[in-house]
């Protein structure tokens, strides 16, 4: 086995960055649409849920429902329902993350796409200003974001947070949402 | 160009492309569909995988995809190329000490020897009752295939990050950060048609970072590798730590790849 270096690197001294950056992939009708094609209409239909329906959602699935509020879009094709588009934060000790996933009526996952994505240091996580760049879709934060490195290569993060998340969801439409 | 990023391989998985054609959408989404593939394949948590199949077997004749044989393989060169550094049979350590789940697997043993996978054809045995585990390569495998399947649907360029091991392809020159052990990113320059991956090797388990090296010499500290496929770069970075300091690099260049501690 020889090594035959068949790739460029550049000169480039070696510098340390601030990981302080945020990559958008798609918006809520962008991954409500790429998990749902066949969908005609996306309408927003918003669950509001009591204090104690959290209470069942985390006793039922293991996993705290932080909100009372989530965001839900009725996915539906010649006026026949078809599914459920809902969209969901992780807020983990490394990641900050919005994504998307799209449940079938019959409970099962059609798929799930990143809204939003950054992984961050954990002392970070805890200043107000790295919450407010989640809020909302404005993004009108302190942070840069840096678009041109997209490319980081370090140790393999678990994307456990994100399927919890889902776990949660599916109990959630078990419990809230229309089944047919 | 466009990018996307879904949850698989137990980590966050990003690609994008660029397509003159205008088919990026496609391309992704199949290339995406590849990284499943593999993941459904190899996956040591999936008790349906070939692997898992293979584990629960005692011993027997497993029919496996070839694309699993290709993996294994590949396996036990490193393995015998590295005197045993690289173990695809760490399964059952692993399972000992809780990171990875007992499926019933019975009575096994620790035996750090590639040799006890035999294949033939499509099919696979083991010669002694260990588990394989193929966490340590099957993620760079996955991006090396999903990379062949962004090229066959004829984008001019792309990439795929399946949680730091990253392979790009094409006329364009991708600048790569490696985030080292404190979280600090490090800007190492540009790298166009070929791999790198990252291991950290630190003193405790970490759930959120579950990668774990086995190793009675190893060394703390993050290890990156450069190679021309993403299959290698992800097996030797779980080699780098083994070797002593001053002969890691040698080490590691004799492997086919190019080490880089930072």
């Amino acid at each position: 086995m020889r090594f035959n270096p068949n790739w460029l690197v550049l000169p480039a001294a070696m510098v340390a960055i601030s990981p302080a950056y945020a990559t958008e992939y798609l918006n809520a009708e962008q991954a409500a649409k790429a998990i749902f094609p066949e969908a005609d209409k996306y309408t927003y239909a918003p669950v509001a849920l009591s204090k104690e329906q959290m209470k069942e959602i985390q006793k039922r699935s293991g996993i705290m429902q932080r909100w009372a509020k989530q965001d839900v879009w009725r996915a539906e094709k010649n006026g026949k329902l078809i599914g459920y588009f809902i969209t969901d934060n992780v807020i983990g000790k490394h990641e900050f993350i919005t994504y998307g996933t799209g449940l079938s009526l019959d409970g099962r996952v059609r798929g799930i796409e990143i809204m939003t994505y950054k992984e961050t240091r954990g002392d970070e996580v805890r200043q107000a200003s790295w919450r407010n760049l989640f809020r909302g879709k404005t993004l009108n934060d302190p942070f840069k974001l840096n678009k041109d490195i997209p490319n980081i290569s370090g140790a393999t993060l678990s994307c456990k947070n994100i399927m919890n998340g889902v776990k949660r969801l599916l109990v959630l439409q078990d419990m809230v949402l229309q089944k047919a | 160009m466009l990018k996307r990023m879904r949850p698989y391989l137990g980590t966050y998985v990003e690609i994008g492309a660029h397509c003159a054609l205008g088919n990026e959408v496609n391309a992704i989404d199949a290339a995406f569909m590849a990284i499943q593939e593999i993941h459904n394949l190899m996956s040591f948590h999936q008790i349906e995988s070939d692997i898992s199949r293979l584990n629960m077997a005692k011993g027997n004749w497993v029919e496996i995809d070839k694309k699993t044989k290709a993996c294994l393989k590949f396996a036990k060169t490193i393995s015998r190329f590295s005197d045993g550094l690289f173990n695809p049979t760490i399964g059952g350590e692993l399972v000992e000490v809780g990171i990875l789940p007992n499926h019933g697997f019975g009575n096994y043993s620790n035996i750090s020897d590639a040799n006890i996978i035999e294949i033939n054809g499509n099919q696979v045995r083991l010669l002694a009752p260990a588990l394989i585990c193929l966490d340590g390569i099957a993620k760079g495998f996955a991006v090396d295939y999903a990379i062949k399947c962004l090229k066959s649907l004829g984008c001019e360029y792309g990439w795929v990050n399946a949680g730091g091991d990253i392979r790009v392809f094409g006329n364009h020159i991708f600048p790569i950060s490696i985030r080292n052990e404190k979280g600090r990113d490090i800007e190492i320059g540009g790298i166009q048609n070929c791999a790198i991956a990252t291991s950290v090797v630190r003193k405790k388990h970490n759930q959120n970072f579950p990668s774990w090296i086995i190793g009675k010499n190893k060394r703390q500290g993050s290890y990156s590798i450069m190679a021309s496929s993403a299959w290698r770069a992800d097996a030797l970075t779980k080699i780098a730590c083994n070797f002593n300091k001053n002969i890691a690099s040698e080490k590691i260049t004799q492997l086919g790849g190019h080490l880089i501690e930072v």
